[in-house]
């Protein structure tokens, strides 16, 4: 037996309505439904954090999260951070510190500190630090995104 | 990893999901944060067939304060608490334990209700419940009643909750100016379930003279402990002496497991320290002489 | 450019690949550690598309060898067909439309085990009552001993001989995307197309061909960006075989994303050893010769292309290499297990031996009564040393090893940290200082060359084709950069390759940091020969006196941003494009003398590269809550030598990123079974890599001694900032402990542990 739900909600501003099995996990409809694959899964647990979007403004965990639970809320991912030619001032600076290497995790610490600047631009490097450490890098030990989080932070670009 | 097919329904009331409970049976499960609950899904250790999300429940999404008691919403987001800046001045032991659950993106989803209902042993808030000495307000077909933090928590994920109950709200007593706190835990890494924790709450006379002492273990078997020892304390002003006293008899008391991160031999020595540094630091509260 | 792709989120990933048309996969895996198979029952739902047993694929595939010197070799199939041989071994695949169905389906397979005893760990393999492969007379998949007997004098007169065991734990790499693959078969032409996430596509295809038996040529091995390797995605994996079987049987594309509990328990383990080592010393502290004996738990199979011995081998051949001394002995043997088999993972085999001989050392000095810096500074070899060649055999073309620790001493403030030591003994604090200093093969080739083409298009656009791969290490950006400055155009003009082996040249992949050395000495190679064409295009085109001789271009005439001139007369000048046109078409007014020039702008170049090796030393301060064993880190100084930098923030970024990785090793990663071979650590709950509140601030630095066995000078540096990290701190923690430190032999260095330590009467 197969169990669908209604869901309209808005990614990335623009108007998804849908019939969803209830178990689609979020990440999944993202990725599968609208073809949005800059959202990664790497675990599947709630562990990682590589599948953070933001619902209704806040970072939360794509793979734990359904879409059917989520009719009318408003969902931003990576791809709705920059416009065809601006990069989001956190995508800059990412390439600018080197925060990346293999790129898979970039996308859900990009959200996460979307939401951290989203609140306040005063931050230092603990606080950052704590604030991203749900969310795994393999590759850069974490200095660069720190680095480029500290930069947005002082720019003060994002409010 | 994806969840075994359920079918998702979503009860308008608290009644509503009572009844849906009760029809059933243990075929469903309340689905709040999810944050517990979904990874055991995506893992098919847990395969309810039905889902009843009571995400939606804004009557159980709120914080308030009378002159008896402090009442949180079932399912009131634990990061909302963080953001409110009086919380932390209404009730600090609650507000102190919340940075060390999870990360943001699990705070920003993660219910009080829900927390509680799970009740895993090596969690946080059941804890801090039980130091309180705060009350689960539960519905059931028959509708509501309280039961004790003490007699609430009953074994690993297991609770005083009938099958065909849902947490409303949980009550904390209202906080007291002369009461002291602390939290204290070790785990791995930052934001991991502890390898041992305590939260514990002591109040003082004027004079200095503890009148009362609670602390509750988490991490340590097969539910959060209210440890005895802390009892020692009071008619004392928690000096060097007494403190090194009570860890000892904290360490004698608690009976832990070994499991694949730390022995049973190390939570029963850590916890004594822990007893000594978090009774400490409430007592200092306790007396004003830090913040 | 590839990182804005990454941060746009448009990089393309295995599970990010159009799949419209695929069926998903799902893998039934064994519950059992070793189990005979009975009947397999598929499940009665009209959703299952179909279901494939192991003896059902014996009819499409060749039984395979894994043959390597040192192996025993025996008939490897991708899924069991016969017995389990450990938990999340594939028994079967089911197929059906989407990942969740496939995954319900997989639950409903009914597989009748009979379950057998379980070999789960070294001394139960070694005893040899149940030995996992019929073919194979006892556990041991690999056995190599050199110079046996060779030090036995030595140790018999030597003033001081030290002697320790070690265990290293079994750890995943954990790149953060998972394996996957995505197989097509294209009936009309007979032809695979095998999407997967990998380091080594050619060797992909060379094994598939075997197996498969087609032509490599009947075979596509693709490699889109691929999210972290770290080794891990260095050898074949059964799914690689069994989705283009069974693609080209259902006559259906097919998909499988492996899942993270899937990866912990089945996709790849990797470092678990036990090392006894001995090393004799004169009075003076010298290293006179050394014995080590190291035994890898390999789990149940003996994995392609690297085969059981990699690491126990890899550590053993290059084992006290940084030290001065004599001779040298050493047995290194792979055992057979009922755990997942062992793959490789950031500092084979070195992360082990260098944790070893850097606590030996240690241990050495407290004997011998000398600070641990004055004893390494004695035995590491000097920069006016080299060449020098090793007890075993391995020549090292030049270094600077006592130069780098000495700079890594400097940059600590070592003696002020004694001080600060002192000053925290007094107040009953338990604060260590630790030291690793080690060598580090790179560029390693054993299967033999590599390959890197050059394709220029008459409009100038510059193709780079490349043998190697990234997963992360932006081969991208710096090998565009290194054809652009080769050449002397705008790096916006060059795109780079690789992962494609219907394009790019053969050759073995990206691992043990081997890329720069390898294809980037191969590409810049290739581009100068076509600077050097292109040149004497334009010197035809503007000189006078017409053509310039081969051996005369880069004196009579430059090249810069694209712009051609000649070095007398700078005014005559011609334009990159424009003789990139020029030599594909001729026009009007020009067209080339092709008896002396050849039309095109071509170069591929192959070589096969010989080992570097670099080296580096880590120096870190730690101090230890004694009541709790928590374990903070005040310093972490880490300097490298890895010759010519030719990208410094690259090279920078993977000494950072990957002593954060060997910070996990170090403190965290830690498979554990219980004694029936069930695993314990099957989530990122119980299995934990390193988070941001977890990282020091490491300081680093460099040391350039140009390698002269690569023309560009450079020796690979991908792994010796994670080598360091679990020798630095088991170092600087068992200093913290003082006597209690010298029981010191495993990591990680758990609280428990610590604990335990200081525990120890």
């Amino acid at each position: 037996m197969t169990y669908t739900s209604s869901i309209g909600i808005r990614v990335n501003g623009e108007v998804v309505e849908r019939e969803v099995e209830d178990r689609l996990t979020l990440a999944d409809f993202l990725r599968n439904e609208l073809r949005l694959t800059g959202t990664h899964l790497g675990c599947e647990q709630g562990s990682c954090g590589a599948c953070t979007v933001l619902v209704d403004g806040s970072a939360i965990r794509s793979c734990l999260t359904f879409a059917s639970q989520l009719n009318g809320a408003e969902v931003t991912t990576v791809e709705g951070l920059a416009s065809e030619e601006d990069l989001h001032p956190l995508q800059s600076a990412f390439l600018r510190n080197d925060a990346l290497q293999c790129g898979f995790c970039t996308p859900g610490f990009l959200l996460t500190a979307a939401e951290i600047l989203s609140e306040t631009n005063d931050l230092d490097e603990g606080t950052i630090r704590e604030a991203i450490s749900g969310n795994i890098c393999r590759c850069t030990g974490y200095q660069g995104i720190i680095d480029a989080i500290v930069e947005v932070a002082r720019s003060g670009s994002e409010r | 990893m994806k969840p075994a097919p359920f079918h998702l329904e979503t009860p308008q009331s608290l009644e509503e999901c009572v009844a849906l409970l009760a029809e059933h049976g243990d075929e469903a499960k309340i689905l709040a944060g999810g944050q517990s609950l979904v990874p055991l899904m995506n893992l098919r250790l847990a395969q309810p067939s039905v889902l009843l999300d009571i995400g939606g429940l804004k009557a159980l999404n709120f914080v308030e304060e009378n002159e008896q008691s402090f009442r949180i919403g079932a399912i009131t987001r634990l990061r909302d608490l963080e953001r409110d800046a009086n919380f932390a001045k209404s009730q600090p032991l609650l507000a102190e334990a919340l940075p060390h659950i999870g990360h943001t993106q699990i705070r920003n989803r993660t219910t009080v209700g829900g927390s509680i209902a799970h009740a895993d042993p090596a969690a946080e808030l059941p804890a801090v419940l039980l130091a309180c000495g705060g009350t689960v307000k539960a519905v059931g077909p028959n509708g509501e009643r309280k039961i004790s933090a003490d007699n609430f928590f009953h074994s690993y994920f297991s609770t005083d909750l009938e099958e065909d109950e849902a947490i409303a709200e949980i009550e904390l007593p209202r906080w007291k100016p002369a009461c002291g706190w602390s939290i204290q835990e070790i785990s791995r890494r930052h934001g991991d379930f502890a390898l041992i924790g305590i939260a514990c709450c002591v109040t003082c006379d004027d004079e200095g003279v503890v009148t009362d002492a609670n602390a509750a273990f988490f991490g340590v078997g097969e539910a959060p402990h209210l440890v005895e020892s802390a009892s020692s304390l009071v008619g004392t002003k928690a000096d060097d002496e007494t403190l090194h006293q009570v860890a000892e008899a904290t360490a004698a008391e608690l009976d832990p497991p070994t499991d694949i991160h730390v022995s049973a031999e190390y939570r029963k020595h850590v916890g004594g320290v822990l007893a000594r540094r978090a009774l400490s630091i409430a007592y200092q509260r306790a007396t004003g002489n830090i913040t | 450019m590839k990182a804005e792709e990454f941060v746009r989120g448009q990089g393309r990933y295995l599970a990010d690949l159009p799949d419209q048309d695929c069926l998903h996969v799902a893998f039934v895996r064994s519950p059992h550690a070793h189990a005979k198979i009975g009947e397999i029952r598929a499940p009665k739902s009209s959703a299952l598309i179909t279901m494939c047993t192991g003896v059902d694929l014996l009819a499409d595939i060749n039984p395979f060898r894994v043959v390597a010197p040192g192996h025993l070799d025996y008939e490897w199939y991708p899924l069991a067909h016969d017995r389990a041989l450990f938990v999340g071994e594939p028994v079967a695949a089911v197929v059906a439309k989407t990942p969740y169905i496939a995954e319900d389906l997989a639950a409903e397979v009914e597989v009748e085990y009979d379950p057998l005893e379980a070999v789960t760990n070294l001394d139960e393999s070694m005893a040899g009552e149940t030995v996992l492969h019929a073919q194979l007379e006892n556990n041991i998949l690999f056995n190599l001993s050199v110079n046996e007997g060779a030090t036995t004098d030595t140790f018999a007169a030597a003033h001081l001989v030290v002697e320790q065991e070690f265990e290293y734990p079994r750890q995943n790499a954990l790149p953060l995307e998972t394996r996957g693959v995505l197989a097509r078969f294209d009936p009309r032409d007979q032809r695979y197309t095998v999407f997967t996430s990998t380091q080594i596509p050619h060797l992909i295809r060379s094994a598939l061909s075997q197996i498969l038996n087609v032509n490599e040529d009947a075979i596509r091995v693709i490699k889109p960006d691929v999210g972290g390797g770290f080794g891990l995605k260095g050898q074949l994996f059964p799914e690689e075989v069994v989705l283009p079987a069974l693609a080209r049987k259902l006559g259906h594309p097919l998909k499988w994303i492996e899942d993270r509990r899937e990866s912990l328990i089945a996709g790849g383990h990797a470092h678990e050893e036990r090392l006894h080592l001995s090393a004799a010393f004169d009075a003076d502290g010298a290293l006179l010769a050394t014995k080590s004996l190291i035994d890898g738990d390999s789990g149940a199979h003996s994995t392609f292309p690297f085969g059981a011995g990699l690491d126990p081998l890899t550590g053993a051949l290059n084992i006290f290499g940084a030290y001065r001394h004599k001779t040298a002995e050493f047995t290194a043997r792979a055992f057979a297990s009922n755990k997942a088999p062992a793959v490789s993972y950031r500092g084979v085999g070195q992360i082990q031996s260098v944790f070893a001989v850097e606590r030996l050392m240690d241990i050495a000095a407290d004997r011998l009564k000398m600070d641990p810096a004055e004893l390494r500074k004695r035995n590491l070899y000097t920069k006016s040393e080299f060449p020098v060649t090793s007890p075993g055999g391995n020549e090292f073309d030049t270094g600077a090893y006592r130069e780098t620790l000495e700079i890594a001493l400097d940059r600590a403030d070592y003696q002020g940290l004694r001080r600060e030591q002192e000053t925290a003994r007094r107040e009953g604090r338990l604060y260590g200082i630790g030291l690793a200093t080690f060598n580090e093969v790179s560029g390693v080739s054993i299967f033999g060359y590599d390959g890197a083409s050059i394709r220029i298009d008459p409009d100038g656009q510059v193709k780079a084709f490349l043998s190697t791969g990234s997963s992360g290490q932006g081969h991208e950006k710096v090998y565009g950069r290194l054809v652009a400055e080769a050449i002397g155009i705008s790096p916006e003009l060059v795109q780079v390759l690789e992962g494609d082996t219907d394009f790019c040249p053969v050759g073995a992949g990206t691992y043990a940091s081997r890329s720069m050395v390898t294809t980037g000495n191969l590409l810049e190679s290739a581009a100068r020969e076509l600077r050097d064409k292109i040149l004497m295009i334009g010197g035809l085109l503007l000189s006078p006196d017409g053509l310039i001789p081969l051996e005369h271009v880069n004196n009579e005439l430059l090249i810069a941003d694209g712009v051609i001139s000649l070095v007398r007369d700078p005014t005559a000048t011609v334009t990159f494009e424009a003789v990139a046109q020029l030599a594909h078409m001729k026009d009007f007014n020009f067209s080339l003398p092709q008896e002396l020039v050849q039309a095109g702008l071509e170069s591929t170049h192959y070589e096969q590269h010989k080992t570097v090796y670099s080296n580096s030393s880590a120096v870190a301060a730690v101090e230890i809550d004694p009541e709790t064993a928590q374990l903070s880190i005040r310093r972490c100084v880490i300097i490298g030598d890895c010759g010519r930098i030719f990208d410094p923030p690259t090279v920078d970024a993977q000494l950072v990123g990957g002593a954060a990785m060997g910070l996990g090793c170090a403190l965290f990663e830690h498979l554990r079974y219980d004694d029936n071979g069930q695993i314990l650590t099957a989530s990122l709950m119980d299995y934990l890599v390193p988070v941001s509140t977890d990282i020091p601030q490491f300081e680093i630095g460099h040391l350039e001694t140009p390698s002269t066995f690569s023309a560009n000078g450079t020796k690979g540096m991908g792994e010796g900032g994670t080598m360091a990290i679990p020798a630095v701190l088991a170092n600087a923690v068992a200093d913290a402990l003082m006597e209690k430190g010298l029981l010191l032999n495993k990591i990680p260095l758990s609280e428990e542990y610590i604990f335990q330590l200081l525990r120890t009467v």
